[in-house]
């Protein structure tokens, strides 16, 4: 209302609970109010079909899980008032299990301008952060293609119980969210992310318990109590307000549009320094050796909080400008430098990677060992940058002349890759020119 | 038609320096190719509401009846990305002076920030987010007062209609994504 006059023609509302609070609030604008529902929540619902779709376009690849993190603007979002669980989303899920993408508020992107936002989120982007502009509708997308977000009190929080998406809390500003709204259900009911307990426990516990949570259950269809209705209900009125026959063709919700497809693979030609969590579990049923391996982006590892990793090695590829990871590496892979060179450039190096084929790498030893390994079965994750982390748990186990064949579990989700390795004769020749099984291209 | 023959004497290009789209309804009308029988206003806060008042506008998909137009109410702090959005989307747009002296048969807003009682045409105002859930933060003497805002935009200068104690829900309601 303006000066006692009402000004609207018309409030739209998305769920009866609004007209019952209309009534207290505003009584007057009761007979104006028109509840229709959501046409946000009807187009995600009608675009969850086509999850499989948004999460290739996104760059999610088979077995991983997409994390959502939703912020709103202001002080208490999560971008303002809780940015650190983003350094900790990406540095606590291992990056081959996890992939991890943040939908903005447009008032938080084009109120510091999306330059700034990139630039101050570009360490975490670098670390495979997915950074979509906020003016287009991939958060709708993204939302589809989720398994899990973290958020605030903005309305992805709502949109995703809505959907069903399991998920915590980064902040709630309770202050600005109204007794007895939905968001304020919600924040009685979403867990809050705990600032010590390792991240990917709270998400496991969130997708274990919150699928059967019936108080999640009732909150998710606060969002809407139209559902599906909306875009015809809002024509209806339109139509009416303008005096003008409505089509007769029906008006449905439509699939949000693909993302515009973001590289899956990184955009720099580096890639990313690891800290490589590698260790033997007990031999499969086929008696091969196991290796279960969790590999996490270094860059966003804060010190004393490493409580996600047992004993990692430091996986860099030639190249590694930033000191931190390079005056460290256990692990350097080869651009085409000689093992001697990268061993006498890297002081704490003790294995260097040399790719020889997609599938297949020699292993040098700094005492001048050296081993071949080959993926025999080859997922997508499987680099030798891998199978340099999966033998080096084999030889730290078994011994430095082991051989053999390793199972190698990169995530619980994740399909299997097997290595078959052997020993080559120390200072051989190079290995495009040796062992034939090298040359083999998957 | 509304929009048409009641303009308030506003010559085209009078406001704002440049030329009104051709598509206006107070424009000639051999400028058309084709020829709406209404006119649509959707009403640009900021890049947030513009999000949603697309959404909403695939209503009128496909109907060559219905032209629609846009016009930012230049009350949100949040314009940058604004003119980029209108641009990259070819939205035919006309400046707030022209839409408020010139009447609608419609205006669609999805925010209430901005002076909306100046426009003359029924207005349809729907969330921008999902719903209404932020209270109404009131502090004396305040400008604008963002739909959802925590507490209010710093945006002055421009009211919103329900502004006060009659705000839809007032103290429980208000919209936001």
């Amino acid at each position: 209302m303006h000066d006692s006059e009402l000004i609207p023609a018309a409030i739209v509302l998305s769920h009866d609970e609004q007209r019952a609070r209309l009534r207290q609030g505003c009584p007057q604008a009761v007979p104006l109010s028109h509840v229709v529902g959501d046409p946000c929540m009807d187009q995600i619902q009608a675009s969850l079909p086509f999850r499989s779709e948004y999460r290739a376009a996104l760059g999610v690849r088979p077995g991983q899980r997409l994390l959502l993190l939703t912020s709103t603007w202001g002080r208490r979002s999560l971008l303002g008032g809780a940015a650190d669980v983003v350094g900790r989303a990406l540095a606590e899920l291992p990056r081959d299990e996890f992939r991890v993408v943040a939908a903005i508020h447009p008032n938080a992107w084009y109120g510091h301008g999306g330059w700034q936002i990139r630039s101050w989120l570009e360490p975490y982007v670098r670390a495979g952060l997915i950074l979509p502009e906020p003016a287009t509708d991939t958060w709708k997308a993204a939302l589809c293609a989720a398994d899990a977000f973290l958020g605030d009190h903005g309305s992805l929080t709502l949109y995703a119980a809505g959907r069903g998406l399991p998920g915590l809390l980064a902040s709630f500003d309770e202050e600005s969210v109204a007794a007895g709204s939905p968001m304020a259900r919600l924040g009685a009911l979403l867990p809050r992310v705990h600032p010590s307990a390792p991240l990917a426990g709270q998400l496991a516990a969130a997708l274990r318990d919150q699928p059967d949570s019936p108080g999640l259950a009732d909150a998710s269809r606060l969002v809407t109590s139209r559902p599906g209705q909306a875009l015809a209900r809002l024509r209806r009125l339109c139509y009416r307000t303008l005096d003008l026959a409505e089509p007769t063709r029906p008006v449905v919700p439509h699939p949000v549009h693909l993302p515009p497809p973001v590289a899956s693979g990184r955009q720099s030609p580096l890639d990313q320094a690891v800290f490589a969590d590698a260790r033997v579990a007990a031999r499969d049923p086929a008696g091969r050796a196991t290796v279960l391996l969790r590999r996490y982006p270094a860059e966003p590892q804060a010190r004393g909080r490493r409580t996600h990793m047992r004993d990692p090695q430091v996986v860099v590829d030639e190249g590694e400008p930033d000191p931190r990871w390079a005056n460290v590496a256990d692990v350097v892979v080869s651009r085409g430098s000689r093992s001697e060179e990268l061993f006498a450039r890297h002081a704490g190096c003790w294995m260097v990677v040399e790719p020889t084929s997609h599938a297949a790498c020699r292993l040098r030893l700094r005492d001048g060992a050296g081993h071949i390994a080959r993926w025999t079965t080859r997922p997508w994750w499987a680099t030798p940058a891998v199978a340099a982390s999966a033998l080096g748990a084999c030889l730290a186990h078994f011994g430095d002349d082991w051989e053999g064949e390793v199972a190698v579990h990169a995530g619980d989700e994740l399909p299997l890759g097997v290595l078959l390795v052997h020993q080559s004769a120390p200072h051989g020749p190079a290995a495009h020119t040796t062992d034939p099984d090298v040359q083999i291209e998957y | 038609m509304a929009g048409r023959g009641e303009s308030a004497a506003t010559a085209p290009g009078a406001t704002s320096g440049r030329r009104a789209h051709p598509a206006a309804p107070w424009m000639p009308d051999r400028w058309r190719t084709v020829a709406p029988a209404r006119t649509v206003l959707g009403v640009i806060h900021n890049v947030t509401s513009a999000t949603r008042l697309l959404d909403l506008l695939t209503v009128f998909d496909g109907d060559p009846r219905v032209q629609v137009l846009f016009t930012c109410t230049g009350s949100s702090p949040f314009e940058p990305g604004i003119e980029e959005f209108v641009r990259a989307r070819e939205l035919p747009l006309i400046s707030w002076d022209e839409a408020r002296g010139h009447a609608f048969d419609l205006a669609v807003s999805t925010s209430r920030g901005g002076d909306l009682q100046n426009l003359s045409a029924p207005i349809i105002g729907s969330p921008h987010g999902a719903g209404y859930n932020k209270t109404l933060h009131r502090e004396p003497g305040a400008g604008s007062r963002e739909p959802g805002a925590g507490s209010r935009e710093p945006g002055a200068g421009s009211r919103e209609p329900g502004a006060g104690s009659r705000e839809p829900g007032a103290g429980s309601i208000r919209a936001y994504r």
